[in-house]
């Protein structure tokens, strides 16, 4: 019988989004001590919520089918950091952003409705 | 049509003063908030301070820490953490309050008139002026 763990650890989280850069060519949030571990933290949490990564800064609706196009990496992400350097959460950037400029929450290009 | 002054502080980003507020059928104060409300004490107690959050969020985590380093009182509510039929009881009824289509986190609601849809710290300043 095999037996899946249903939940994940912080290291799970990072091993993963650490992969998604790389595979995409993005960088992870260089605060590793405080942003980037709240990100983890959130991820890893609404995984164990949900069952999926659901991008920790949008609400779940707890149906995989409706939140397919905010498992991180989010639909949005790439045309985010295109446009802004980084991605709704602020978890990926582009590898040529300016880290002396502040990182501010940006638009939702989501449709909420 | 809706009397909202908008004031674009940034793209997408902005502070509503609702003067169409006491034109609603319904407001703030009568909104049944459910699940655990949590008040974090500051010392300043001018304004009654609300935020809709979501405890994954770091935009929320970063928005509660401006307020509380900033000595205000407020209190709010994690939606995520709330069953899904009083979810979406709560949201129906702040969308018919603002008079608005959808809520982004942190959602921060000033005097039980005035809202705020995210976090951008030079915004908060602003809104939070004396």
């Amino acid at each position: 019988m095999i037996i899946m763990n249903k939940t994940k650890t912080k290291e799970d989280i990072i091993k993963y989004v650490q992969g998604v850069a790389i595979k995409r060519g993005w960088k992870l949030n260089p605060e590793t001590d405080t942003t980037l571990d709240m990100l983890v933290e959130g991820l890893r949490d609404y995984f164990n919520m949900v069952g999926y990564l659901n991008c920790p800064c949008r609400e779940s609706q707890k149906d995989m089918k409706l939140d397919r196009d905010i498992m991180c990496p989010c639909d949005y992400a790439p045309l985010d950091i295109e446009e802004y350097g980084y991605c709704y959460c602020s978890l990926f950037f582009d590898p040529d952003f300016d880290f002396t400029k502040p990182v501010e929450m940006i638009p939702e290009r989501r449709n909420l409705e | 049509m809706s009397l909202n002054y908008i004031f674009l502080l940034q793209r997408h980003i902005y502070i509503v003063y609702n003067d169409d507020y006491h034109g609603n059928s319904m407001n703030f104060d009568e909104i049944k908030i459910p699940g655990n409300i949590v008040t974090v004490e500051g010392e300043k107690k001018m304004h009654a301070i609300f935020a809709f959050t979501l405890s994954t969020c770091m935009w929320c985590k970063k928005g509660k820490q401006w307020l509380k380093d900033n000595g205000y009182t407020y209190s709010y509510v994690d939606v995520d953490l709330l069953p899904l039929d009083e979810k979406r009881e709560l949201k129906s009824a702040i969308r018919e309050v603002f008079n608005i289509l959808s809520i982004r986190y942190p959602f921060l609601v000033i005097d039980g008139m005035n809202y705020y849809s995210g976090f951008n710290i030079d915004n908060w300043k602003e809104m939070f002026s004396e």
